[in-house]
């Protein structure tokens, strides 16, 4: 491997600021000495081809956990049994396992829900609070072992988008029935799709690093967290026409959303949240204590940040008075965080993870009127930041399952579609939009009926 | 499903990947036999894999697993690895070797041994993305993390090895900061 290819994928990772590059190109370029000093592969291929000569048929030994542990339920499915005779170790049926296992895992999550509801009813009648809304989580574990169905079909694939690079890469995307905005950061270009032909119609420079996209007050916005700044867009002339300067460059991504009379962008770095006002172009506003800001999103007349302080979740503000509203517990008491928001009219989602367990993400559902959760649904190894929710349908992204859809009428994952590479998922124009970062292209996928 | 008869074709395109993260955990010593042992798993496993398009991922988690077994004396013997192992308890994370060998530069000890002390979650996803070759998703499978979780902690360790390879470059350039922009 060449010095440059581990520079590329492996330095620039995920918006590295800048007093990391060094750092980084020295561990990268130890690896490289490192790596050299390795063995070649060839007895290593003529094993894997003596393996693949042998028979299928051969001894049968019990099972160990510890072979078990080699397994990942997320990854195989049920199989017919195969054994290698020199190195004999047979798995036991993955069907039963899983049931079993699945079976545990829901008396587990009823009885923590049962036990963390009563606790809080225990509690408000021992200390004489008013009654704690009684959130009905519905825990869904996801049967793996079974295919899901198909959840849409690829209307059309629109190239040259760019790729990015790094591990961790993010597209801006934002889209209604009139255009579908992709923002590459990397090439600091802003992309304007025309959803009735699929394709690139405008190329617009805009800032540098990879960043959120938003519409509203007439404009389309873009982050550009390298330079600290968000540019606004015309999209009648697809021109920039201002340049909003924000607390100052960030090393992860900005997040935006517009409601009536403001656009809202995190600060991570800060922990804060900054309000831009579309008259002036200028933060007006900055909203302290988003410990950890990493979305934002406007809907049911309230502006909505996940953060990870001490409301272990999402914020609801008003978007009138910047004053926070209402701080919502996602946790579960389990160690949940909210890492992205969609705020509908009648819904609030957010994609919730455990720090350091994220094989445990889901989605939760909340009610805005009554900021209550409504339904959690196990959508486990998914990246939180892939997701997109309309009334219609809910989607998330993950590197194993692809892009998971789930039906809003029954909370419920209701199919999938095989997708590498995610990047960034967004609705509009009747379809999902979906960037995939390794051939720089934009797939338009038709939900199925 | 996969196909058993292209194994061997398709598994070899990854031996390379294998064999890094296997040194990676266990050593440069050990690393062909414990990818070995976890080639010979994959091939067990074959027919049960259902995404050819996740091949090099599958391999890797199973790497990763054989050679945390491997580093607990699962096969039966123990390791030769030339570090000791870390007071991780029953987690055993590997620590990177800092057996450089002559032709490497001696800046790498201090670069190893600042990597060998971060703590063992750090540790593990600095050598698994760089010395390993994996990406963040990889990784995060393996950890059960979210990739953006793996990001930010991959972050974090390197503001780490910043900071204290930056003491380590004052006390022996007599001045500080030598490999920040």
């Amino acid at each position: 491997m060449s010095h440059d290819h581990l520079s590329d994928s492996l330095g620039q990772v995920d918006l590295l600021p800048a007093e990391l590059e060094a750092i980084d190109e020295r561990v990268a370029t130890d690896a490289l000495l490192w790596e050299r000093r390795l063995p070649a592969t060839d007895r290593l291929d003529a094993f894997i081809r003596s393996l693949s000569q042998e028979t299928a048929a051969g001894p049968i030994v019990e099972a160990t956990d510890d072979a078990l542990d080699q397994l990942d339920d997320d990854t195989y499915t049920e199989s017919p049994q195969r054994s290698v005779p020199h190195r004999p170790l047979q798995m036991q049926p993955r069907e039963r396992v899983s049931a079993l296992s699945a079976f545990l895992a829901g008396v587990a999550a009823v009885a923590i829900v049962a036990l963390f509801a009563t606790l809080l009813l225990s509690r408000s009648g021992e200390q004489g609070f008013p009654p704690v809304p009684t959130a009905t989580p519905t825990a869904t574990l996801t049967p793996t072992a079974t295919p899901l169905p198909t959840a849409g079909t690829i209307a059309a694939t629109i190239s040259g988008i760019g790729p990015l690079r790094g591990s961790f890469p993010y597209y801006g995307i934002a889209a209604d029935d009139t255009a579908v905005w992709v923002h590459n950061g990397d090439d600091g270009t802003l992309l304007r799709i025309d959803p009735r032909t699929n394709r690139i119609v405008a190329t617009i420079p805009v800032g540098r690093g990879q960043g959120g996209v938003a519409i509203g007050q007439g404009a389309v916005w873009v982050a550009n967290p390298k330079d600290g700044t968000v540019s606004r867009v015309n999209p009648q002339t697809n021109t920039v026409v201002a340049t909003v300067a924000l607390a100052g460059k960030s090393a992860t991504n900005v997040s935006l959303a517009a409601s009536p009379g403001a656009v809202w962008a995190t600060d991570n770095d800060n922990d804060a949240l900054a309000r831009i006002d579309p008259k002036t172009n200028k933060v007006i506003a900055t909203i302290p204590n988003q410990i950890g800001a990493s979305d934002v999103a406007y809907g049911a007349s309230s502006t909505w940040s996940c953060d990870r302080g001490d409301s272990k979740g999402l914020t609801r503000l008003n978007p009138q008075t910047n004053q926070v509203e209402t701080q919502i517990d996602v946790s579960m008491n389990l160690g949940f965080t909210c890492a992205a928001v969609v705020a509908l009219t009648q819904a609030v989602w957010t994609v919730d993870l455990i720090l350091g367990d994220g094989s445990t993400v889901h989605l939760e559902r909340l009610d805005p009127a009554t900021n209550t959760t409504i339904a959690t649904i196990s959508v486990p190894d998914t990246d939180a930041y892939h997701f997109a929710a309309d009334e219609e349908g809910v989607w998330v992204w993950g590197p194993d399952e692809g892009l998971l859809r789930i039906d809003p009428q029954t909370n419920q994952i209701v199919g999938s579609v095989p997708m590498q590479g995610g990047a960034g998922v967004a609705l509009g124009a009747g379809s999902v939009w979906f960037a995939n970062a390794t051939d720089g292209s934009l797939l338009r996928i038709t939900p199925a009926p | 499903m996969a196909n058993p008869e292209q194994f061997a074709a398709l598994a070899t395109q990854h031996t390379r990947a294998v064999l890094r993260v296997a040194a990676t955990l266990v050593g440069q010593a050990d690393a062909e036999d414990a990818a070995q042992e976890a080639l010979t798993r994959a091939w067990q496993a074959w027919v049960s894999l259902r995404d050819e398009a996740a091949l090099r991922a599958w391999l890797l988690k199973i790497t990763v697993n054989v050679c945390n077994q491997w580093r607990r004396g699962g096969f039966g013997r123990r390791e030769r690895l030339t570090v000791p192992l870390p007071e991780d308890g029953d987690v055993a994370y590997a620590l990177l070797d800092t057996d450089l060998g002559t032709s490497d530069h001696t800046g790498s000890l201090d670069l190893r041994n600042a990597i060998n002390a971060l703590d063992a979650e750090l540790r593990l996803i600095v050598m698994l993305r760089y010395y390993g070759g994996m990406d963040a998703s990889e990784i995060g499978a393996v950890l059960g993390a979210p990739s953006a979780t793996v990001r930010t902690r991959l972050r974090r360790a390197l503001t780490l090895l910043r900071e204290r390879l930056g003491v380590v470059d004052e006390l022996s350039t007599g001045k500080r900061g030598q490999y920040v922009s």
